[in-house]
């Protein structure tokens, strides 16, 4: 065997040759940062059939980026808690190019067209009908594309739209009984919690995708704090109607607690120090002048 | 003594027998190790970055993957094959017995189609455990018809670089079937542009291509198997006939052209 230092020069060069190439790469990020008005270089429609036969790992791929963007808007938000109904301050402003992108190179990437429809309506409404209508329109079979329509027409109060894309989508063959259901909410009690927690419910459970189902599961947590505060609310009113004052602590309402549902809440619990705090463990606090719970405070 | 005639059957199988010992002793299966490590990463890793839709991207992938490989082994095995037999003068040992030129380069290609054939089945079969790993299974049916779609776009491909291997250096050979397969891909996409810009002269040369060269669209299934979706029995007979039609026509002109070249 010949001695190792006759290959000595050769891992030295490429030691040396790999430093220089590592100080003179830029930093990933330079490479591409988010700027504004940012759009994905080509346009999906103008890759098809340009790909040869690559259209679905493409579609794959604008799947990922648009996964990708949102998850880094909303852990760049300086906001400890993020509206899921107003997404508009976190510039989320590709996600909609990206899915469009995804759905050109396959017309029946149907999680796409799930994502987009649910989380598109706290961005922009008129891109999450276009993304839901163009769904229906490569996939006239699928009645979940029609539910997430009436989803979208619903989030954005247009009930009688939103009432005839459930009834187009209970029309179509395999379609579930609730979508009959949701039409007749929709024309009778569109407006309620209970119907909003129908729609998240039935989101969590149907959809085949994680981000759709991830949503919605945040989505009904949402309403079961929104469940808290109300029966906080009562129970705070309550205490006072007996006692002419209002509680100086929580703690002081449990008796009244008791009788109440929130022991069911998943977002309502006493913590080790006896704080009646939320799913996080972030504790609930009494705005004293209007004997109310403080919304804000956690 | 003198010895049994063989048929032209038995020489075509012993043909297609050395030229499948003979890629396999060029290690042309060793394109496995990397695609195994290709998609077992992906296994593993896509969870976290396609909110559940690992088992789309795997098919996506792993089909994308097949197709690139094929190609590749097709091409530069494909323009090699002949070549080769005449470098190292053994077409003339050939030769010399009762083997007829078509019978030699039908059993080389049909020989290399096997290889493909086997290489394909292991790459599938690798996609099919990493779909069952993420819970995909429900996708190994498309995924496998996808791949049956590929292996048939395979074998045009090979036709091609024995045609052009027949009577065309290794190099040149290569880049021409390159260009055959980039053409095919587009020519149906390069047509409609044609008709889109509205120049008669684009759209003839255009449709010229798209008769005359394969249209690989009959076989490009990928995207569909990974949304889980059946190419139809009808889809597959076109596929079928379409690349039988062609491998046909491509040998035909290739064992004409061989037959006429002389190697004295």
């Amino acid at each position: 065997m010949r001695p190792i230092r006759t290959i000595l020069p050769s891992v030295v060069l490429l030691v040396i040759g790999y430093g220089l190439v590592f100080a003179l790469q830029p930093p990933p990020a330079a490479h591409y940062p988010i700027t504004e008005g940012e759009t994905p270089l080509l346009r999906g429609g103008m890759l098809r059939g340009f790909l040869l036969g690559g259209e679905g790992l493409a579609a794959d791929w604008y799947w990922m980026k648009a996964l990708q963007h949102v998850g880094v808007r909303m852990g760049a938000a300086t906001s400890d808690t993020i509206d899921l109904d107003d997404l508009r301050d976190l510039n989320i402003n590709l996600l909609y190019p990206y899915l469009d992108a995804a759905t050109d190179l396959d017309p029946h990437f149907l999680a796409a067209y799930s994502y987009g429809a649910i989380v598109l309506p706290a961005i922009d409404r008129d891109h999450a009908i276009a993304i839901a209508e163009k769904g229906i329109r490569e996939n006239p079979g699928q009645w979940r594309l029609l539910q997430h329509l009436g989803y979208i027409y619903w989030r954005s109060g247009e009930y009688e739209l939103a009432a005839d894309a459930y009834s187009r989508g209970a029309n179509l063959d395999g379609s579930p009984p609730f979508l009959k259901l949701m039409a007749a909410t929709m024309r009778s009690d569109a407006g309620s919690r209970a119907t909003a927690r129908e729609i998240y419910a039935q989101l969590a459970q149907q959809v085949a995708d994680e981000a759709t189902a991830a949503f919605a599961s945040q989505k009904l947590a949402e309403l079961d704090k929104l469940d808290a505060f109300d029966e906080l609310d009562r129970a705070l009113y309550e205490f006072r109607e007996q006692n002419g004052h209002c509680p100086t602590n929580l703690p002081e309402l449990t008796k009244v607690l008791l009788r109440g549902a929130i022991a069911d809440n998943p977002q309502f619990r006493v913590d080790s120090s006896g704080r009646f705090v939320d799913a996080k463990g972030n504790p609930y606090a009494v705005q004293h002048e209007a004997c109310s719970i403080l919304r804000g405070s956690n | 003594m003198q010895r049994p005639k063989t048929t032209r059957f038995q020489q075509l199988t012993a043909i297609i027998g050395n030229t499948f010992r003979e890629a396999i002793r060029d290690r042309i299966l060793y394109n496995l190790v990397i695609f195994v490590l290709l998609i077992t990463l992906a296994a593993v890793f896509l969870g976290e970055l396609t909110a559940g839709q690992e088992a789309r991207v795997i098919v996506n992938l792993g089909l994308s993957s097949i197709l690139l490989f094929g190609t590749f082994i097709s091409i530069f095995v494909g323009v090699s094959i002949v070549w080769k037999e005449i470098e190292k003068r053994t077409v003339y040992a050939i030769f010399s017995k009762p083997v007829g030129r078509s019978t030699f380069l039908v059993g080389k290609y049909l020989g290399l189609c096997l290889t493909l054939t086997v290489n394909l089945a292991i790459m599938a079969a690798g996609v099919a455990v990493a779909l069952i790993y993420v819970n995909g299974a429900g996708l190994i049916w498309p995924m496998l018809a996808g791949a049956l779609l590929i292996a048939l776009e395979l074998t045009i491909v090979t036709a091609v670089a024995v045609m052009f291997s027949s009577f065309s250096t290794p190099a040149l050979s290569a880049l021409l079937t390159f260009f055959v397969f980039l053409i095919g891909h587009l020519s149906a996409s390069l047509l409609d542009f044609a008709r889109g810009i509205g120049s008669a002269s684009a759209e003839a040369i255009f449709s010229a291509i798209y008769y005359l060269l394969p249209n690989f669209s009959h076989f490009s299934f990928i995207a569909q198997s990974s949304n889980g979706e059946f190419a139809t029995l009808q889809a597959i007979g076109i596929a079928i006939a379409y690349a039988i039609l062609f491998d046909v026509i491509f040998m035909s002109i290739a064992t004409a052209v061989f037959s006429l070249r002389n190697f004295k």
